[in-house]
């Protein structure tokens, strides 16, 4: 395992627009790459479950390209999407039929399906498999979709707010199998989110959706280094790069949020007199504000 | 398992806490020369870090000569000689030296005062 | 296209709306007896015949607009596959409630009556014609597009009734309505059989039509 490989694309989103009435998703341009657990973040509507939803080809783009796996949808949709496992935000499934049956029937579409391994998960994540389904909660339902998209060994894994409206300890259960996902590094994760600190704790690369753009993208580490609150000395101020905004914070500091542009290290450090690293829903919170200044 | 544990509050970034921490635990001896160190990934899962600041801090850590990898066998602890260990050690504390000399220009302190300090510490 | 998930999912569908389906039987029963007591005709039947199967459809329509037709869709499933699955669905509904309608039948006329027989047949293929068309809407534009539909095609069931109930109580049909009763007077002297054969098969091609334009309609829909 090099460290220095160089990570293939798995996606590839190019000049995507999606048109509503009152809405537009893009123009979009991002690349994904292979090994990598990306947490997509915004406010609800952004546009992140349309952005999924063409990923799986579920809604049709009014323009742009998008290719996963090197392969297009229209001409290798049961091709790619073989290789996905997808659970959406609203589990999808029959009312009256059990995982069991799930089960059998999914197993046909998938060559990959190990049905030891379906069992597997069913069992460590407490689902039972008579149960009808619309006897689950929305969190075992969850559960099971997230068992059957990993039983056939996707190479691509794409959640729709997985966690949204679950208890902690699911939520734990869920995050801690995805960071299992990727311990194979063939393997890519793509999950959305509105509660950020599911992103903190798993997420390598961060994708900050607002307003149908991409605000910001980045390392989930890199972010911590840049996006900081400073407390410096108020003439030291116009020696920082990437200062967002600032205010007073008494005796002659200010506080200083700061982002792209920051670098925390050594040149920087000897004005911070104290700082913290923001937290994704608060650099969030600066980019949607700055959002709608642009607008203003 | 690594005994390395994180602060999410501290303002060093987490490849560098784990570089530092890693380092101490080498040369204090704790982690023996030799010693399999556990895969990025498997390290990025066991202290809930993105597997980049893991191979960062590999990457890092590597560069120092601390530890070494083997192509397809992973990342071990180094075995260093005695002088490339005191080596090891010396570099470290001059970078330590260097941020208190920065500090010490930074509020005023003269470098007569600053001798007199260490003097006063060693004598302890 | 894979056969047995195929069939898995007609079993799930009869499954999924046997309680529409029994309770719709009974009824179906019920009143196709009485009017049959009653010496019912031809339309009388098609229009229970097709208000009932239209009435399943509707209901497993809308199970499936509820996830199951977005669950099928991020399987590798073909367009065609998914659209098979349901057309199939709705024949076997359509063919379940032919074989229930036999039951007052044969309880007030002889089976072998050929007019009965062939009044269930046209009964099918009504149903067919209807649901066919409906399911392709379906596909295409989702459940709330034919909702509008079924309000309309039961709207024009019982208007039709209640015309041709006029029409009884009346002086009679109107002449251009006899006329045209007379242009198929014709049909009498073909083999009955024949001419349901070729009707059956008719409908049958017709529903299959809509089938494939079906499976186009769900390539571009957006779910």
């Amino acid at each position: 395992m090099s460290p220095n490989q160089q990570a293939a694309t798995v996606i590839s989103i190019k000049s995507l627009k999606k048109t509503f009435k009152k809405f537009q998703l893009g123009p979009l341009d991002l690349d994904f790459q292979q090994g990598y657990v990306y947490g997509i973040i915004g406010p609800n509507g952004a546009g992140k479950t349309t952005l999924l939803k063409i990923l799986m080809n579920l809604t049709h783009p009014s323009s742009g390209d998008v290719r996963i796996f090197g392969l297009s949808y229209a001409n290798d949709e049961a091709n790619i999407k073989r290789r996905i496992g997808f659970v959406p935000e609203e589990p999808y499934l029959y009312r009256l039929v059990d995982a069991q049956w799930l089960g059998r029937f999914v197993s046909a579409y998938y060559p990959n399906w190990d049905a030891a391994v379906y069992q597997r998960l069913l069992h460590e994540l407490n689902v039972d498999m008579r149960q009808p389904v619309h006897l689950l909660s929305r969190g075992t339902k969850v559960k099971l979709e997230l068992a059957m998209a990993l039983a056939h060994k996707p190479d691509l894994l794409i959640l729709d707010e997985p966690t949204s409206g679950l208890d902690p300890i699911v939520r734990r259960e869920i995050l801690h199998l995805l960071s299992e996902v990727v311990q194979d590094e063939r393997r890519t994760v793509l999950f959305s989110t509105h509660i950020t600190e599911d992103a903190e704790r798993v997420a390598d690369h961060i994708v900050f959706i607002v307003d149908g753009g991409i605000a910001l993208m980045g390392e989930r580490e890199a972010l911590r280094t840049q996006w900081r609150e400073l407390i410096v000395d108020a003439n030291d101020v116009r020696q920082l790069t990437g200062v967002i905004r600032t205010e007073d914070a008494g005796q002659g500091t200010v506080r200083v949020i700061v982002g792209e542009g920051y670098n925390g290290q050594a040149d920087m450090q000897r004005f911070v007199i104290n700082e913290r690293p923001l937290a994704l829903d608060e650099i969030l919170a600066e980019l949607a504000c700055k959002k709608s200044e642009a607008i203003i | 398992m690594l005994p390395v544990s994180l602060s999410s509050t501290s303002s060093a970034p987490y490849y560098q806490q784990i570089v530092d921490q890693v380092r101490n635990l080498v040369l204090s001896g704790r982690l023996p020369p030799g010693m399999p160190l556990p895969s990025i990934r498997t390290l990025a899962q066991q202290l809930t870090v993105s597997v980049i600041t893991t191979r960062r801090a590999y990457e890092e850590l590597e560069r120092e000569g601390i530890i070494g990898t083997r192509p397809g066998a992973g990342s071990f602890v180094a075995t260093l000689s005695a002088n490339e260990l005191s080596a090891t050690r010396l570099t470290h504390l001059r970078s330590l030296l260097n941020e208190v000399l920065v500090e010490a220009k930074a509020v005023g302190v003269t470098p007569q005062q600053l001798k007199s300090l260490l003097q006063e510490m060693l004598e302890q | 296209m894979n056969m047995s998930t195929v069939g898995m999912i007609i079993r799930k569908d009869f499954q999924q709306q046997r309680k529409r389906l029994l309770i719709s039987a009974a009824v179906l029963i019920l009143i196709a007896g009485m009017q049959l007591i009653d010496g019912g005709t031809l339309g009388v039947i098609s229009g229970i015949y097709s208000g009932f199967a239209m009435v399943t459809a509707m209901g497993a329509l809308y199970e499936e607009e509820q996830g199951g037709l977005l669950f099928l869709r991020t399987l590798p499933m073909s367009t065609g596959s998914v659209v098979l699955g349901k057309y199939l669905s709705a024949l076997a509904f359509l063919l379940f409630y032919a074989v229930v309608i036999m039951m007052p039948v044969s309880l007030t006329k002889q089976t072998s009556d050929i007019d009965v027989i062939m009044s269930i047949v046209a009964a099918f293929c009504v149903a067919l014609l209807l649901i066919g068309p409906t399911l392709a809407v379906y596909f295409r534009y989702g459940y709330r597009a034919i909702q509008n539909m079924f309000v309309g095609t039961v709207l024009f069931i019982v208007l039709s009734q209640f015309i041709v109930y006029l029409l009884k109580i009346s002086s009679g049909p109107p002449p251009w309505l006899i006329h045209i009763i007379e242009q198929l007077k014709w049909l009498d002297n073909v083999d009955p059989v024949l001419v349901s054969g070729i009707f059956s098969l008719a409908a049958l091609m017709f529903y299959a039509s809509m089938g494939c334009l079906a499976a186009r309609g769900l390539r571009k829909r957006d779910l």
